[in-house]
């Protein structure tokens, strides 16, 4: 998954390269593997690592792009003649994209010329868009479709700044001013601000992973606090906890705000249960299984007092491979002595890939798509096992005025279709 | 009745307007600074003339009042009551309204009107200090925090930097801001010869919106608030400008401050003139306008004092009022006041809409000179009122940009969306014909901008209130420094 914020200042002296920087790590927990930076220079836009990048060169630009991406920035960066274009997601129509905003860019009235050329990508798979141009013009466009969050907010008469997500906005002191619905985008020069649409696409929705595990607690989406809707999957959860625990903990840190609403919802204390070492990491995003491994290894360490012959339920956000919570069940279990263990899963079984490449997930890894549910138990070795039914995440989304994707929970659409 | 009108933008066309409409029979004549054709129109239209004069110049202006003889002289914009026309024209026994030099010190400079707040502990004050040298001025925005820096004098509404600097890993960079900020506003102030030039002042957040009154001196009649929009680009970004939109209704209030949050800064407006009289022992006769913000700290705080209407303010109310708007002016001039009433259309809401050249404001230069055109038909048609702003007549007729906000539309209807809807499309028949970009804010008067300023008045809501139940309203920056006990503001003294 990947994220990114950028910057326009109204006003010379600012130090961009700072706030690139605090804006790239509060993205850092989007699961993002390769930061890069894009600012303006002799006449190009140029793009590079944040480190080795010249700050001087940062501020003097006046505009810069900054993103995480996937990993290989096939699909995902295009560099033109005078511009660069970063996606949100890997998308082999970004190259033709970019042409059409650059050619758009070109004319006397660019804001009026983007709509209309990005209006033809309305029906298609189109990415959402930023682009810095050589002339110091910022885009951002959130694809008709949607899917990704797009933020824009302002800091005083001085910067305008659009982002993945608003506490990335909020880091940098600055105030949030619109949540860009799908198809909307804002042209950006130093004489010129414009709100333009492309108009939504009839499909348009938010995915639902955005939701459940990218974005931070402290974000709101779409007008959505992310918290919120996170306790209340968690409240939902308390429909399919049977038997009686003496503490609800959750996985941290995505699963911390399920747990509260499970324990909410039932009565049962929520109590902190783990411990990491080194910075958060974002186990889920990585690519490799022993990487995985290795991330979840290092963020859970058990506070054994809140465990030792307790019977827990464990909240986690969403079931991928199986192996955080195989790892966390093996450990409650027998280093710790928990006397019972009950898995809630936050959301529904994930059945497939997603068609549109904004989560990565490898199709034959999902432990769901392929064993079944008693199956499963066995394999994490605990009393009980439960998922979130679609028709939970529909009536939260519903309650919420949410539209959203859950294309690899196999549903591609949840809640509010009119 | 014969009225001389002084000025040259948008603000008087809007009086312009309201003028002409009074049941007596009117003949206008125009003192402008440049040739403003709708100026020019609603004059000849009432068998009166636009007068092309410097109308910051005294004498000059006098001389035309002379040889008019007008039954009232309306001054509308801040400058030339700076430099001394109203009194120059209340010297040779000319009826006038608009506030006497001495009076528009309130808003000529900073400093005064904050002075008044704090010697007489008027409500809604913020911690500021300002400064004469630069050295001084320099050493304090090093350590001043979360601070706004401006120009200690009005500075044709630009030259303020709201300098949020609530992180400390971003403090370092901002500070550096402030103090480039501070130099370039100390260069441009010191070679105006001001005493003070710059003046920090303590950051507030909130809503804003501009309290209006007329006022004889003695009689105040409030006008029903609007809110301005300041920022030049949509979305709330960009540069500090003149305003470039302006909202009103319904009712006398905003949708985002209730009744009591409208008497307290009618309270503190009211307490202000008449501290400003006393101090400086002249009679207030004119327009005076609180520029608030709806805050945490006090809830109803000032931000500025205007010594005359606002602009684009008074333009959201041309198609509000309902009473003889020159009726008041007059009886506002003659000092009778007492006992007047404004009628306001209870049932509209209005909404303004500034139009300016790409370049705007950045460059003025880049934005002037561009030939324009209008519908004036189409945009009648729609209800909806045109003001000419910042545009003057060429040779052949032809009318041409002069750099900032060249026109306004107003339009009002039963409810936002509509009188939304109105603006929208009459902008529609305002062009350039050289095809020079103009724009405006489309997203001044919807419905989404509306809402998140509602619900930001409801989080400062909140904080004052309590406030207020703790008994700690308008204090802030308190700091315990050990051995020394609880400091109020131990950077921002008021009083320096
Ligand atoms: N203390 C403050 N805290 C936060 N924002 C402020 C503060 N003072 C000013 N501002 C912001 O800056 C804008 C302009 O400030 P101010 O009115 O002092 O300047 P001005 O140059 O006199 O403008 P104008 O003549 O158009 O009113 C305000 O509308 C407000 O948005």
């Amino acid at each position: 998954m990947s994220g990114t914020i950028s910057i326009l200042a109204f006003e010379p002296g600012w130090e961009l390269h700072r706030f690139a920087s605090y804006g790239l790590d509060a993205l850092g927990h989007r699961g993002g593997s390769r930061r890069i930076v894009c600012w303006r220079q002799s006449g190009r836009v140029v793009c590079g690592d944040l480190e080795s990048a010249d700050s001087q060169a940062l501020s003097d630009s006046g505009a810069v792009v900054a993103a995480w991406l996937n990993g290989r920035p096939d699909g995902q960066l295009v560099e033109g003649e005078s511009s660069v274009a970063v996606a949100d997601r890997p998308s082999g129509l970004l190259p033709e994209i970019a042409r059409d905003v650059e050619r758009a860019l070109s004319t006397d009235r660019p804001h009026a010329r983007l709509a209309e050329s990005l209006s033809s990508y309305g029906s298609a798979d189109a990415p959402s868009l930023t682009v810095l141009t050589s002339r110091g013009e910022l885009v951002v466009w959130r694809s008709s479709v949607g899917l990704t969050p797009l933020v824009v907010g302002g800091y005083g008469f001085d910067m305008a700044i659009a982002s993945s997500e608003t506490s990335a906005i909020e880091m940098l002191d600055a105030d949030v001013r619109r949540h860009l619905l799908p198809g909307e985008g804002v042209y950006a020069s130093r004489r010129q601000v414009r709100l333009f649409s492309t108009g939504a696409a009839e499909r348009a929705r938010l995915c639902l992973f955005e939701l459940l595990y990218t974005a931070r607690h402290d974000s709101t989406v779409d007008g959505v606090s992310v918290y919120e809707f996170r306790r209340e999957l968690g409240r939902r959860l308390g429909r399919y906890l049977d038997d009686p625990v003496d503490v609800v903990t959750g996985v941290p840190e995505t699963a911390l705000p399920y747990a509260v609403g499970l324990s909410q919802a039932t009565g049962a204390p929520f109590e902190l249960g783990f411990v990491g070492t080194l910075r958060r990491e974002r186990s889920m995003m990585k690519e490799g299984v022993r990487e995985r491994l290795i991330a979840v290894h290092l963020k859970l360490n058990p506070i054994r007092r809140v465990f030792e012959g307790k019977r827990v339920a464990v909240v986690d956000d969403s079931m991928v491979t199986g192996s955080t919570l195989k790892t966390v069940a093996q450990l409650l279990r027998y280093r710790v002595g928990a006397r019972e263990l009950h898995v809630l899963v936050a959301s529904p079984k994930l059945a497939g890939t997603c068609p549109y490449g904004v989560v990565g997930l490898d199709p034959g890894s999902l432990i769901s798509a392929h064993l079944d549910e008693s199956d499963i138990e066995r394999y994490l070795d605990v009393d009980s096992l439960a998922w979130l039914r679609e028709e939970d995440v529909e009536t939260v989304a519903r309650g919420f005025c949410l539209r959203l994707c859950g294309a690899c929970f196999g549903r591609s659409l949840l809640g509010g279709g009119e | 009745m014969r009225v001389l009108l002084v000025g040259s933008g948008g603000r008087e066309h809007a009086l312009a307007k309201l003028i002409v409409s009074s049941r007596n029979t009117v003949e206008l004549y125009v003192l402008a600074d440049y040739a403003n054709p709708g100026l020019r129109r609603e004059a000849e239209a009432t068998g009166g003339r636009l007068l092309a004069v410097n109308t910051s110049d005294p004498p000059a202006v006098v001389k035309v009042a002379e040889a008019l003889s007008p039954d009232i002289t309306v001054v509308g914009p801040e400058e030339p009551q700076f430099h001394g026309v109203t009194d120059a024209l209340r010297e040779r026994g000319f009826a006038v309204f608009g506030a006497s030099r001495a009076c528009s010190e309130v808003e000529r400079s900073k400093v005064f009107g904050r002075y008044l707040m704090w010697k007489h502990g008027i409500p809604g004050r913020l911690h500021f200090t300002s400064f004469r040298s630069l050295e001084e001025a320099e050493e304090f925005v090093r350590y001043a925090g979360d601070v706004v820096v401006k120009p200690a004098r009005q500075f044709g509404g630009k030259g303020v930097r709201v300098v949020r600097d609530t992180k400390a890993f971003l403090s370092e960079a901002k500070q550096r801001v402030k103090s480039s900020s501070v130099l370039r506003t100390f260069e441009e102030l010191d070679a105006l010869g001001e005493e003070y030039k710059v003046l920090v002042e303590q950051r507030v957040e909130g809503v804003e919106y501009t309290a209006q009154v007329v006022t004889d001196g003695s009689y105040v009649l409030p006008l029903p608030l609007v809110q301005d929009y300041p920022h030049a680009f949509e979305l709330d970004v960009g540069y500090e400008t003149g305003g470039m939109g302006s909202i009103s209704g319904p009712g006398h209030l905003l949708p985002f401050v209730n009744e009591e949050e409208y008497e307290t800064t009618e309270r503190i407006v009211k307490q202000v003139l008449e501290k400003l009289q006393e101090e400086t022992g002249d009679r207030y006769t004119g327009a005076f306008a609180g520029q608030m913000m709806l805050t945490g700290l006090w809830g109803p705080t000032v931000i500025e004092f205007y010594s005359r209407f606002g602009d684009p303010e008074l333009s959201c109310l041309v198609p509000r009022l309902e009473s003889d708007f020159l009726e008041l002016l007059d009886r506002a001039a003659r000092g009778a006041l007492a006992g007047a009433k404004l009628e306001v259309s209870e049932s509209t809401v209005s909404i303004v809409k500034a139009i300016a050249p790409v370049g705007y404001p950045a460059s003025k230069s880049e934005a002037s000179g561009h030939p324009v055109i209008v519908d004036e038909v189409r945009i009648r048609e729609l209800g909806c009122h045109l003001l000419y702003a910042s545009v003057e007549e060429g040779v052949g007729g032809g009318i041409y940009t002069k750099g900032s906000r060249a026109f306004e539309v107003v339009c009002a209807a039963e409810d936002y969306e509509r009188a939304y809807r109105l603006t929208e499309a009459a902008m529609g028949y305002i062009s350039s014909l050289d095809g020079w970009p103009l724009y405006h804010r489309s997203d001044i008067g919807s419905g989404w901008l509306i809402e998140a300023r509602r619900r930001e008045a409801e989080r400062v809501r909140a904080v004052y209130r309590s406030k207020q139940l703790r008994g700690t309203l308008g204090e802030s920056f308190t700091v315990w420094m050990p051995g020394k006990g609880i400091v109020a503001s131990p950077l921002l003294s008021p009083l320096r």
